[in-house]
């Protein structure tokens, strides 16, 4: 079956020279869907992607494509189609040649050759491209062949290293498009490997956040931002980073509320954990103006403003350092005092063991 | 008016004419004049004696040579000891070069991997670039010798002792001095391509496996079109030396048996200095000049396109 | 690892021994035979090595004399011709090159120096210099000898320094040029923006950077300058002689080619070109390929 299918993977090791690059990795794609596997550089992403492909060989652990465990295979014969993050487009072979060339491989005829390359050629905006020479494309016009080159071929599952990372920010928003309507017109299984958060977030279905070798979390862009399980994924994912607040847990167990150097205390209900927090995370969309007399308005003095265009980061004073607010563009102004509340939903209490849990939401655990 | 006031009219008038080289053009003049002393002039030598018939032996000078403005190239057109020379010698650069492109890529590929002799096999593969010529030629002259080693060998697959003479039969005697060429130079050729293998982008390679390709393809529909620019290199730079072989005829045949040997190096000593006709190969050499000129010009586009 | 593995490396291991054995196969008949006696030369069956091992192929090279016991000894008729010892042939090929190689290099350094940091004479004009190795020497020694004639450079040393050096140029310029080019210019610039001027920024901060590099230029040079032949056969006429020459002295009328001494000549003066080609191992590719390609 071309193109739905699922990809499991039990356990995968590797280590070089001594350092575990993935250290016993689980995961499971859905036939259809679009999974990114997001870290930070040296998380052990691309090595992960490797042994997928079977361009590197494993320590340990299995894989298995659409049912069959491929771990015997070779790369020729595992039906995977891999973008390159230099996109490896061949240089000394023309554009339909490079389209042409894993057909070709696979030993079909002209006829339906010439077929193929043309209707992808037309789906990606290439045609005009065909007779050029490989060498004479700029990187977005690579970009489009390298994964072009891989879909006429109908692989099992796609499979996407950092494929942006060469790219210009405008050219990024079409590229994230065509991925998200290939995935939906081909019924295409994608695996996306990234470090970029945004990207990750704007176009999975699912996301497994790794580092060090593991995975951390493994869940919807939702889950991953509003219910992280560890301190490394809270911290990664969200652009301003997350707060973390210095705080006290008061109270018994089964009502808890917390306290901040400016807030508090806030009810936060039931607290199935362990030990005190170490850390109260509380992102800065979470953080809002108030009027004055609100209940759980604390007073403070807006230290400096960031304008990133759509809106504006405040920095208000908090206790010993600083508490980042996303605000409107000219909602407040330098050196004001504003009263703000911190919304007791979205909070996030982080465990001395860097476990993150978010209380009172039904069903929070241990992470 | 004092002293002190009066203008020093006289000096400014005496100031001398200076005539300055520039700084960047001093620094090639040692190169140039020296390549001026000994190719530009005696190219402009040769075009003079082309059209003389100098014989040193006759006591002549050579600027007092008798003309014969183009009887020189007159006979020469109908020389068939020169033109067997000319095409013999375009034969012998196209079998040793073409022998030693295919023995380089095939050695190179050997070596893509690392293994622990590997440094070792390189360093002994690459020593016959590393012989005297001549003495390469002397050792190559041993080794067909007929009670030599090769025929030793031979022998060894024959019934009777093989002891035939390889230097002295017209149609053999070419062999030995391309197998000498060919044992010489495949070494530089083998570092030219290993060269140009080692810097192929690693990632077309990948991508080609992950898009099904057997090694076979990939040797033939990519890395060979990738590696055409080093082969142009060397197979150019091979073709013009081979071109120009002559230690290795010298030593092995002088051109003998009968001439069968005899390259246009090989034609145009003995036409010099054996048989001082100087002023006939003078012309000689101006026709070779030539052909060498127009091959390359005809073969410069192609060239571009490629490399 | 399967086991086609195995047998496929094996393979291609078996097929690298093959190359080595080929490639070391005539220097070792080379050696072996200078240390063959007499009757061993080109005995039959041939004798690849020699039961009676001996050093007399070496005393003929470096003792004249021993050339002497040699013609009236147990071989009877034969009688050979060697003008000169082997010595002078070493000492005039050590001045040769050596002066040879030194002018090459310093004439090429300041011509790659121009080309590359002023482009002086157009985009071309290094070109020109390549032009000397595409045409067959023999081409160009007819006029020389001519030339020489005239000059009175025939047979001399300064005539064949001159002919070596105007040989050579063309790769040391391209060389250079090659090492210089690895060089950024903006590391001269620096220097002249500290006060000095162009040719002292050069001295003192590019050169000591090639300095790797134009060694082992000079070493190739050496090397191309020994090896050499034609020049030394046509431009001579006995009173230089160069260890090329040499080899092709030691005949005899009665046995044709003294083989023992032909290799042991060979092998003697074969060494310094055998030791200087691995020291510059790394940039022989630059030099035979004029600088296009480099490791």
């Amino acid at each position: 079956m071309t193109g739905q299918a699922g990809l499991e993977l039990r356990g995968l090791r590797k280590s070089f020279d001594g350092t575990r690059a993935v250290d016993g990795v689980d995961l499971a794609v859905a036939p259809g869907e679009f999974l990114s596997i997001l870290g930070p550089s040296g998380c052990g992403k691309s090595t992960l992607l490797s042994m997928i492909t079977g361009l590197t060989t494993q320590d340990g652990g299995d894989i298995i494509v659409d049912g069959r465990v491929v771990n015997d295979l070779a790369p020729q014969e595992r039906r995977l189609g891999l973008v390159f993050q230099d996109y490896a487009v061949f240089s000394r072979l023309s554009v339909r040649q490079n389209l042409a060339f894993g057909l070709k491989a696979r030993g079909m005829k002209q006829a339906e050759r010439e077929m193929r390359v043309a209707a992808i050629a037309m789906q990606l905006d290439l045609e005009a491209l065909l007779p050029r020479s490989g060498a004479t494309l700029n990187m977005s016009e690579m970009q489009r062949v390298a994964i072009a080159r891989v879909l006429v071929t109908e692989p099992d599952i796609l499979l996407l290293d950092e494929p942006m990372s060469n790219l210009d920010a405008s050219v990024r928003m079409s590229l994230r498009t065509e991925l998200k309507h290939i995935q939906a017109s081909l019924n295409q299984t994608i695996l996306y490997v990234t470090h970029d958060q945004a990207e990750a977030m704007a176009m999975s279905d699912r996301i497994a956040v790794m580092n060090a070798g593991r995975i951390l979390q493994l869940g919807s862009p939702e889950d991953i931002y509003r219910r992280p399980s560890s301190r490394f994924v809270a911290e990664f994912i969200g652009d301003p980073p997350m707060n973390l607040l210095a705080c006290e847990l008061r109270g018994d167990r089964s009502d808890g509320s917390v306290v901040t150097a400016l807030h508090g205390p806030i009810a936060v209900g039931p607290c199935r954990f362990e030990g005190a927090p170490s850390r109260l995370g509380i992102r800065p969309h979470d953080v809002r103006l108030a009027h004055d007399d609100s209940p759980q308005a604390a007073r403070t003095r807006v230290v400096y403003i960031e304008n990133i265009g759509a809106e504006h980061i405040a920095y208000v004073e908090y206790g010993d350092g600083l508490l980042a607010m996303a605000t409107r563009p000219d909602q407040v102004r330098e050196g004001e005092t504003v009263s703000i509340v911190l919304d007791p939903k979205a909070l996030h209490f982080i465990l001395a063991d860097d476990t993150v849990v978010q209380p009172g939401a039904p069903g929070a655990q241990h992470g | 008016m004092t002293h002190t006031e009066a203008e020093p009219i006289a000096e400014q008038t005496r100031a001398p004419v200076r005539w300055r080289i520039p700084f960047n053009v001093a620094l090639v003049l040692p190169a140039q004049l020296v390549m001026m002393s000994v190719v530009v002039v005696p190219t402009v030598i040769v075009i003079w004696l082309a059209f003389t018939d100098w014989q040193p032996t006759q006591a002549i000078p050579w600027y007092k040579a008798e003309l014969v403005w183009f009887w020189n190239f007159y006979d020469l057109w109908y020389d068939v000891r020169f033109t067997n020379a000319v095409l013999r010698t375009f034969v012998v650069v196209a079998i040793c070069v073409g022998v030693e492109l295919v023995l380089a890529l095939g050695l190179a590929l050997l070596f893509l991997d690392e293994w622990p002799w590997r440094k070792i096999a390189v360093s002994i593969i690459i020593l016959p670039m590393m012989i005297i010529p001549v003495d390469a030629a002397n050792a190559f002259f041993m080794l067909f010798n007929e009670h030599g080693p090769i025929n030793h060998i031979v022998s060894l697959f024959t019934a009777r002792p093989f002891e035939f003479s390889w230097l002295s039969d017209p149609t053999w005697a070419m062999l030995p001095i391309m197998l000498c060429d060919i044992w010489q130079w495949t070494p530089l050729m083998f570092l030219l391509v290993l060269t140009g293998l080692m810097s192929l982008p690693q990632n077309q390679i990948r991508a080609a496996v992950m898009l099904g390709a057997s090694p076979t393809r990939i040797f033939f529909s990519l890395v060979l079109p990738l590696l055409t620019p080093v082969l142009v290199i060397a197979v150019l730079i091979r073709a013009i030396e081979t071109f120009k072989i002559f230690d290795a005829v010298y030593i092995l045949t002088r051109g003998q048996p009968g001439g069968a040997t005899e390259t246009i190096s090989m034609y145009m000593y003995n036409g010099a200095f054996v048989y001082f006709r100087m002023g006939y190969i003078a012309a000689a050499a101006l026709i070779v000049l030539l052909l060498v000129v127009s091959t390359c010009i005809a073969l410069s586009k192609p060239i571009q396109r490629h490399g | 690892m399967s086991k086609t593995n195995i047998w496929v490396t094996g393979l291609k291991r078996s097929a690298v021994v093959v190359a080595m054995l080929i490639s070391f196969f005539p220097i070792f008949w080379l050696i072996s035979t200078s240390f063959k006696p007499y009757e061993e030369w080109a005995s039959w069956p041939p004798v690849w090595v020699s039961e009676r091992p001996t050093l007399q192929n070496f005393r003929i090279v470096f003792f004249p004399e021993a050339a002497g016991e040699f013609a009236a000894a147990e071989q009877g008729s034969l009688d050979y011709k060697v003008s000169g010892s082997a010595w002078k042939a070493f000492a005039d090929s050590t001045i040769i090159s050596s002066v040879a190689t030194l002018l090459s290099v310093v004439f090429g350094t300041l011509a790659a120096y121009s080309i590359s940091r002023f482009g002086t004479g157009g985009p071309n004009y290094s070109f020109q210099f390549l032009t000397v190795r595409m045409m067959p020497p023999i081409a160009v020694v007819v006029p020389m000898v001519a030339l020489f004639a005239v000059l009175r450079l025939s047979d001399t040393y300064s005539g064949m320094i001159l002919a070596y050096t105007a040989f050579t140029l063309p790769f040391s310029i391209w060389m250079i040029r090659s090492f210089i080019e690895d060089i950024p210019s903006e590391l001269e610039g620096v220097a002249m923006v500290h006060g000095a001027s162009r040719l002292r920024a050069f001295l003192t901060v590019t050169l000591p950077l090639v300095k790797g590099g134009l060694l082992s230029t000079a070493l190739f040079i050496f090397i191309l300058n020994w090896s050499e032949f034609l020049f030394a056969l046509v431009l001579t006429s006995g009173k230089i002689v160069t260890v090329t020459l040499q080899v092709a002295n030691y005949v005899s009328a009665s046995s044709g080619k003294l083989y023992g001494v032909q290799a042991a000549m060979g092998t003697v003066s074969t060494i310094p070109v055998i030791l200087f080609g691995y020291l510059i191992q790394r940039h022989l590719v630059r030099g035979l390929t004029f600088g296009a390609v480099k490791r």
